[in-house]
């Protein structure tokens, strides 16, 4: 399948489009976030006020605009996730094709290398390497993308497996075509439907971890994101405080769902449209 | 060119797989080409015929180093090219280009056609500038017989025998000295097996190309070649000039194979020799003659005793201890 | 077979040995210092001078690295800097708080999971396939702290029904009463990790028997007339349950990162929670005894689920299987 076959299939299928449309909608409310709301700081006037003609989606117990919060978190999840992305694709993509296209005691030691890291619980060393790392966004990026380079180092492996066992790559050898060509061209080229797949994966999860990471407060304190804002709600007892400001948690909560599920639904309909028989 | 124009010289090559996937067990060996030999001069065409399993695709890749082999020696044009690495090894795979038997998955689905005829070109540096790659690239597809236009097409644009003839221009634009054909047409229907065919006559004029031409279809192999070699499970079985094992077959395999080749003249009546059951793996091999369990001639010697290949008369090599000339014949 | 187990059970250590170096040298990056953590300022420099030789801190990082070995090869996991209990004490006392969490909801998951995943394979894009898909694409995305501040306010605040921390109510009941009172205050909990676990299953239920009834020989079993149900449970469950068993493996070693999360909002007592603990107050022994016995989990858990796989079906050779 070429692009233009990929896309025209790829528009037929509703769902991949209104996930495709979310995720652009909120990539773009990221990157216009200045435009979109002044940056929350200081303190409001009114505190925990319900959603209302000024506040769309309500103030925070600062009295801050939680709907100018999220539309900065917005910014900070898009920044983070695609750190991540860049990050995980670097490691993981060429380790991949490398421990895939040799098979043996090369292929053999990444493979091994790339099991022990899946063993590892992620999670945890996370909080440890942010810990370590320094809460500025930047790093919690490049630390959720150097965590979640295995399970994609696990996928381009496979499919270079299955590749590089195809007629045209034995005839590019006999060729003397060289090997960094077979395996960064005519691999990669062939194998680039399950790396997407699994690259909005690691978006999904990326914006999980992030705002798990925020959420237990290991997150940029002076930087807005969805979790921190619901760090900030549970800091405070808003969950079970009589009159219950609910629109502090759950404005937050819903942009993380929304953008995550929004990646979820694009990766299984580029999976559904490269394999029009697995669905 | 050295002695009496022999461009490929091979000795002795073995190869074996080891099939076993456990780390410490004792290795499990598949043997897929047990020590062959053969020369193959300059103009000539060598037909390689089996069944799938008798090692013949196993013999191209080692022949063109694209799989390391046990042991054996192949010299082209004098020089044993087995040890070379892959940086020395420009000539070769510029003199030696190889047709795959499934023409579709030959050419990378997401590579542009007139980009698969350049790429090597571009990799052996075999042209200063662009336009000249692509002038050359353009040419080539004429003389296959498609049109230069073609070159911005991807690969599934094309049918089979298209496809075919694409790969054929892709290795003739390498200026090759030798191609080896590895059940080339067969994938192909007959019809245009037949231009495919006609093509490679065609093409060995023009360009004097040597060729090796593997095929499991003794009728297309008889057509293109000057010396045929029949081989069963990873041995020669009988290799002889094309008239002497077609006039004077002496293996009762090659017997076997001859009488499956359908006769178009409807008056001849010929007695077909069935082989019973499927080629044997090639892993827990019989300690006799390796065709005996499917062989119609076979005595109670066969079981123990494994033939040698002997020379039956001059240039005709035969691997069995009952062979002889026009054996088996009704 | 015995061979296998040997080797499988020396590759588990050599994981847990790269996973213990891993984490000791990791911490050893942190910049903060854990002994300005620990004392007091009032204290003098004798003092805290005395403290650190206490805890080895002022020798170099690699003796400290051998030192280390050492102990762990005498059973002996270290002492927490910050209130000085042995680490494997501590790690005890919060073991089985976390096990009661990952047992339920793992079980729970399983019983539920694996009979939707067959349902939604049985009628592929049928009414009930489509709702599974859209249920398991939201479980897979589901944030756990909006999933337990969804639950905490449903079932906490509004209703009132069900407690909103802790374990057990102080001061702990005796007997039955105590019995029930920990699994009223498990619940929440309990069902926020539940629902991560149920969507994988049934999403790797329902994919491996779709790929299981494609296979020649269920096709074969359907030409020869047999009963559908009969088919399902004798043939194709059997082989679908070969990836959902692997997942599960997997993902008991992943769970922990949702525990951490879980077990700190609802101030639950476990492993999960000590190890964020331990993060924000630099108690390295105790991280490295965490991270020890999750490394050491993953590997038994992965050892047992192949060996539940070769018992399921003889045909995985277990020399050439990849776990």
């Amino acid at each position: 399948m070429n692009q233009k076959t990929f896309f025209q299939a790829f528009r037929r299928n509703k769902l991949g489009m209104a996930g495709l449309v979310i995720v652009l909608l909120i990539i773009a409310i990221g990157l216009a976030a200045p435009l979109l709301a002044k940056y929350p700081k200081g303190y409001g006037r009114n505190i925990e006020a319900p959603p209302s003609q000024a506040n769309w989606m309500g103030t925070d117990n600062l009295g801050l605009d939680v709907m100018s919060e999220i539309v900065w978190g917005a910014r900070t999840s898009v920044y983070v996730s695609a750190m991540a992305v860049l990050c995980a694709a670097a490691i993981g993509v060429p380790l991949g094709l490398v421990s895939g296209y040799f098979k043996g005691r090369v292929g053999g030691f990444i493979d091994s290398v790339i099991e022990i890291f899946m063993t590892m619980p992620m999670m945890p060393l996370m909080i440890v390497i942010a810990a370590i790392a320094g809460s500025s966004v930047t790093n919690v990026g490049i630390v959720i993308g150097i965590l979640s380079w295995p399970s994609l180092a696990r996928v381009t492996r496979n499919a270079t497996l299955r590749t590089s066992e195809m007629p045209f790559i034995e005839v590019s050898r006999s060729l003397g075509v060289s090997k960094p060509k077979i395996l960064f061209k005519h691999i990669l080229l062939n194998i680039i439907g399950p790396v997407m797949v699994n690259l909005t994966l690691v978006m999904a999860t990326a914006v999980l971890s992030e705002s798990g990471l925020s959420f237990l407060g290991l997150g940029d304190p002076n930087t807005w994101s969805w979790g921190l804002i619901l760090k900030k709600a549970w800091d405070s007892g808003a969950l079970l405080k009589t009159p219950n400001p609910v629109w502090w948690w759950l404005w937050p909560s819903v942009a993380i769902t929304l953008y995550v599920v929004s990646f979820n639904i694009l990766g299984n309909a580029i999976n559904d449209t490269l394999n029009p028989k697995t669905r | 060119m050295t002695d009496n124009g022999v461009m490929l010289g091979v000795r002795g090559l073995t190869k074996h797989f080891n099939i076993s996937n456990a780390w410490f067990s004792k290795p499990l060996l598949l043997h897929a080409v047990d020590d062959l030999n053969f020369d193959l001069r300059r103009g000539q065409t060598l037909g390689v015929v089996g069944e799938s399993g008798s090692g013949k695709s196993t013999l191209a890749r080692l022949l063109l180093k694209l799989i390391p082999a046990t042991a054996g020696t192949v010299t082209y044009k004098g020089r044993d090219i087995l040890p070379l690495k892959e940086r020395q090894s420009g000539e070769i795979r510029r003199d030696m280009q190889m047709i795959f038997q499934d023409p579709y998955a030959s050419l990378d689905p997401r590579v542009r056609v007139g980009d698969a005829i350049a790429e090597p070109l571009r990799e052996h540096r075999l042209f200063k500038t662009q336009k000249e790659v692509k002038e050359h690239v353009a040419r080539m597809l004429e003389r296959v017989g498609l049109q230069r236009e073609m070159v911005t097409r991807f690969p599934h644009e094309f049918s089979g025998g298209q496809h075919q003839r694409i790969n054929i221009a892709r290795a003739l634009a390498m200026n090759p000295r030798l191609i080896i054909c590895d059940e080339a047409v067969s994938a192909l229907d007959v019809s245009v097996q037949a231009q495919v065919l006609n093509l490679f006559a065609q093409l060995k004029e023009e360009f004097n190309l040597t060729y090796v031409f593997i095929s499991h279809d003794l009728s297309v192999v008889k057509f293109v070649s000057d010396e045929i070699i029949v081989m069963y499970l990873g041995e020669v079985m009988e290799h002889a000039s094309s008239r002497q094992l077609f006039e004077r077959t002496a293996h009762p395999y090659t017997r076997a194979l001859i009488s499956a080749i359908p006769n178009p003249d409807p008056t001849v009546r010929k007695q077909r020799i069935l082989l019973e059951g499927d080629i044997p793996g090639a892993v827990n091999l019989p300690k006799g003659c390796r065709f005996q369990s499917r062989c119609f001639m076979a005595r109670e010697d066969c079981r123990d005793a494994h033939p040698e290949l002997r020379e039956l008369e001059p240039g005709h090599f035969v691997r069995c201890h009952y062979a002889q000339p026009g054996i088996g014949e009704a | 077979m015995g061979k296998y187990l040997i080797r499988r059970v020396v590759r588990g250590l050599l994981t847990v040995f790269v996973s213990i170096t891993f984490t000791f040298f990791l911490l050893r990056l942190i910049p903060a210092d854990p002994v300005s953590m620990m004392i007091d300022p009032k204290m003098s420099a004798e003092t805290v001078a005395k403290m650190t030789a206490q805890f080895g801190l002022d020798k170099p990082v690699l003796t400290q690295y051998f030192v280390y070995l050492g102990q762990l090869l005498q059973g002996n996991f270290g002492m927490s800097f910050k209130n000085r209990d042995l680490v494997t004490t501590l790690l005890l006392q919060k073991l089985p708080w976390t096990l009661l969490l990952l047992g339920l909801s793992v079980s729970l998951a399983l019983l539920i999971g694996i009979p939707v995943g067959i349902r939604a394979a049985k009628k592929r894009n049928g009414a009930f396939d489509r709702a599974v898909n859209v249920v398991t694409m939201v479980g897979i995305s589901i944030f756990i702290p909006f999933l337990s501040f969804s639950l905490l306010y449903l079932f906490g605040y509004l209703l009132r029904i069900l407690p909103t921390g802790g374990a057990y109510t102080p001061p702990p009941a005796k007997g039955f009463a105590f019995t029930v009172d920990v699994l009223r205050h498990a619940v929440l909990p309990t069902f926020t990790l539940f629902i991560g676990n149920c969507t994988s299953i049934i999403l790797y239920t329902r994919n491996s028997m779709i790929e299981v009834q494609k296979e020649d020989y269920i096709r074969t079993a359907y030409a020869k007339g047999w009963d559908e149900r009969y088919v399902t449970r004798r043939h194709a469950l059997k082989n679908a349950m070969i990836p959902t068993i692997t997942a599960t493996g997997i993902m008991i070693s992943h769970l922990m990162g949702g525990a951490i999360m879980t077990e700190s909002i609802y101030s639950w007592p476990g492993i999960g929670r000590q190890i964020f603990d331990a993060v924000s107050t630099l108690d390295y022994p105790v991280l490295q005894g965490a991270f020890l016995f999750l490394s050491a989990t993953t590997v038994v858990i992965n050892i047992l689920t192949d060996l539940v796989l070769a018992w399921i079906d003889p045909r995985v050779k277990l020399g050439g299987a990849r776990a």
